[in-house]
């Protein structure tokens, strides 16, 4: 499993736009295979999703990827469970604006509302526009049944 | 492809005073009013004090933030700048380092300036006005250099920034008043990181009482599923 | 066949591997020594012998050694020769031989025999490492739990920190008293004495009741009859406490708890919270038998919705044991047994089709 630092700050075209129009802000709507979004460990992930408003800007690449993080009081901790990066024309072509992933989930870790440390599983679609900038849509869901912890009184 | 839930819908609780959302930089620079920073003209006024310069203000008041972003103008205006945090006398040999290899013309940002003591800030300050090098840099106390921005934490940029944090309609008003914005402020003595993790726990606590212990499935509680982010 | 682990921890006289390996080390380590002490010998005897100049034929010994100086230089070698040479011996004799039938040879008790401590769950991601647990069998049950913070490593920080301190508080005492005793007083080096001495004086207070706690208190042990540990599972828990004096009461709880890892400023720092206290057993007026020690065996259970383990760079979710006791007239003490607890095996089996087909 592939760790990755935290991203920061979305990275947003630096260079200014010619025609001064605002950026296009991409739609990014997914469907998950059952509407609870629950799942539990070595179940298959199925996921469809659309990506819209692209408004004619060309994408110059394509990131799907599944993984869990931290949240809560301490520093953000991320684990890669699944991957894909696409960088042809052909490739992300095949991809956008319609496309499907299916992924079977590991046997952990569990997603946990616990107090100062919550486990987060999402799935994330990075897409990277011409221009240099880049937009990206987390979607969670939940992997297990564990009951939140309580705040000791 | 639908299949029946065997049990009630998992809850996902999100606190929005989590670190994921308050973390130096995740947050619009702000002034002691609330009152959100013009970075163009702050960068401007870095200019005309030469580039060099110091944000100035106690713990936790929002230095490393706006640093982070006064870097980011510098950058978008073509400047090289890189990043660094200073967390002992030591690191000046490493700063040292990063200093030679910024070009001329760049800016070198080192948050904590004061923990490198007199004698390393010295070394560097002469080392970056021999190399043409600025140094922007954030400071508990004033160190003898020009200050871009003094930051104070007050009730109202507290107030400003919890704006920002994801679900703030749904839950201000609601599980966190304006009143706890004030107390967590006095009560951390403006220092607004550990005022954010005073408003974690109190959001945790609150918003906990209406999900049960229990050894079985989760009780479905008034919050709503995590929405999807786009960032 | 489990291949050997040399740098693995061993406890006990059980085994954790395969018989065969271990007799083939043992019977290596053996024949070194036996090795070493023939190459030792012969260089020593070889060093101090010399042709005789008169008769090159004949070899005399080194002028000036004596009789006692040849026993202490042989000695080493000799006890190499004598060691390696009968554990090797016993290590042919023994070859090939059950546990039984070695017990049976050599009159020690005979102990259950161990299957492989090789864990049949599936690799976990996110979870923390049982290989320190897995690593330490037990002499009752199959594994012995370490202490998350041994004492005897406090202890001898806390040592060496009264002994240098106070020798430093000891050289500038005799700086004073030789002023005095001089004539003269210094008035600096007496007032930078006083608090000196009082962080001396701390520091042995604090060294004697680490002393105290190790060698009047006792070691605590915990050993457990299986891990890593699962939801809905139960497991057989042995408690042995050592120690001369009686104990007001000794309590044992499964605890879990969150840490969270933050940078504030400059600083690093972590904050814990248990989020679920689970008692196990409580005992009250507990007098361990003398030269032994107060023994009790539990079983526990681990609610079937608990969250498991997990360890990532700066958040983490623990279970330990945690033994209190309050010894009487001695200070409380808490001593904590980390355990690691994987997901159900009941959620990792999911009777699913492959993607595609009806879920």
């Amino acid at each position: 499993m592939m760790r990755l630092s935290d991203q920061g700050i979305p990275s947003e075209d630096p260079r200014p736009r010619g025609n001064n129009r605002p950026a296009p802000f991409p739609r990014i709507e997914l469907r998950f295979g059952h509407s609870g979004r629950d799942y539990q460990p070595m179940e298959w992930l199925t996921v469809e999703y659309s990506i819209g408003g692209l408004e004619g800007e060309r994408l110059r690449a394509l990131e799907r990827s599944i993984l869990w993080y931290t949240e809560g009081k301490g520093e953000e901790d991320m684990g890669i469970h699944f991957f894909e990066r696409f960088t042809t024309p052909a490739a992300v072509a095949g991809q956008v604006p319609d496309g499907t992933l299916a992924v079977q989930l590991p046997t952990s870790p569990l997603s946990y509302e616990g107090v100062i440390v919550k486990i987060r599983w999402c799935v994330r679609l990075r897409v990277f526009f011409e221009s240099g900038r880049d937009h990206v849509s987390e979607h969670v869901f939940t992997v297990g049944r564990v009951p939140p912890s309580i705040p000791p009184p | 492809m639908d299949r029946p839930h065997d049990g009630p819908p998992v809850v996902v609780r999100c606190n929005p005073f989590a670190t994921r959302y308050v973390a130096s930089a995740r947050l619009a620079p702000r002034d002691d009013r609330g009152v959100q920073i013009d970075l163009p003209s702050l960068a401007r006024r870095l200019a005309g004090l030469g580039g060099t310069a110091a944000i100035v203000g106690a713990h936790g008041t929002g230095k490393s933030t706006l640093l982070a972003h006064v870097a980011g103008i510098l950058e978008a205006g073509g400047r090289p700048v890189r990043r660094t945090r200073a967390t002992r006398r030591g690191d000046v040999a490493g700063l040292c380092g990063a200093l030679l290899r910024i070009p001329r013309g760049g800016t070198l940002c080192i948050d904590s300036f004061e923990v490198l003591g007199t004698a390393g800030r010295q070394v560097l300050l002469a080392m970056a006005w021999c190399r043409g090098v600025a140094l922007l840099v954030t400071s508990h106390r004033d160190l003898s250099l020009p200050t871009l921005v003094t930051t104070r934490g007050t009730p109202p940029l507290l107030a400003a920034l919890t704006g920002e944090l994801p679900g703030h309609e749904s839950w201000f008003g609601r599980v966190v008043f304006p009143d706890d914005i004030t107390a967590a402020v006095s009560d951390s003595a403006g220092d607004l990181r550990m005022a954010f993790d005073r408003l974690y726990d109190l959001f945790e606590q609150r918003t906990s009482a209406s999900v049960p212990p229990s050894a079985g499935p989760p009780e479905p509680c008034h919050e709503r599923p995590l929405p999807d982010r786009c960032r | 066949m489990r291949l050997p682990r040399f740098l693995a921890k061993k406890r006990g006289n059980r085994r954790t591997g395969s018989q065969a390996w271990g007799s083939f080390a043992e019977g290596i380590f053996y024949a070194i020594l036996l090795a070493a002490g023939v190459v030792f010998g012969l260089l020593l005897v070889t060093g101090a012998a010399n042709y005789a100049p008169a008769d090159p034929d004949s070899v005399v010994l080194q002028r000036g050694y004596e009789w006692w100086m040849w026993l202490l230089t042989l000695l080493i070698p000799l006890a190499l020769l004598a060691f390696g040479g009968s554990g090797l011996a016993r290590v042919v004799r023994m070859w090939g031989k059950s546990l039984e039938h070695r017990a049976a040879a050599g009159g020690s008790a005979i102990l259950d025999s161990l299957s492989s401590p090789e864990s049949d769950t599936p690799h976990h991601p996110g979870l923390p490492s049982c290989e320190n647990i897995e690593n330490s069998p037990g002499t009752v049950l199959r594994y012995r739990l370490a202490l998350e913070s041994p004492e005897n490593w406090s202890l001898v920080g806390f040592g060496m920190f009264a002994i240098l301190w106070n020798a430093v508080v000891v050289v500038l005492a005799v700086g004073a008293g030789a002023d005095l005793l001089g004539g003269t007083t210094d008035w600096f080096l007496i007032a930078m004495l006083i608090p000196f001495v009082s962080v001396g004086v701390g520091g042995v207070v604090l060294l004697v009741r680490a002393v105290i706690l190790a060698t009047s208190v006792g070691p605590t042990q915990i050993e457990i009859s299986d891990h890593p540990l699962v939801p809905g599972a139960t497991y057989d828990v042995l408690l042995g406490q050592g120690g001369a004096s009686v104990f007001r009461s000794i309590d044992m709880v499964m605890e879990m708890e969150e840490s969270a890892t933050f940078r504030q400023g400059t600083d690093t720092r972590t904050q814990r919270l248990v989020v679920r206290r689970q008692p196990m057993a409580g005992w009250r007026r507990v007098q361990p038998v003398p030269g032994g020690r107060f023994e009790a065996r539990v079983a526990v259970t681990i609610p079937r919705d608990s969250m498991h383990s997990f360890a990532s760079e700066s958040n983490a979710v623990q279970w330990r044991i945690v033994v209190r006791a309050i010894p009487d007239r001695w200070p409380e003490f808490t001593r904590v047994f980390p355990v690691v607890v994987c997901p159900s095996p009941a959620a990792t089996v999911y009777p699913l089709a492959e993607p595609g087909e009806p879920g």
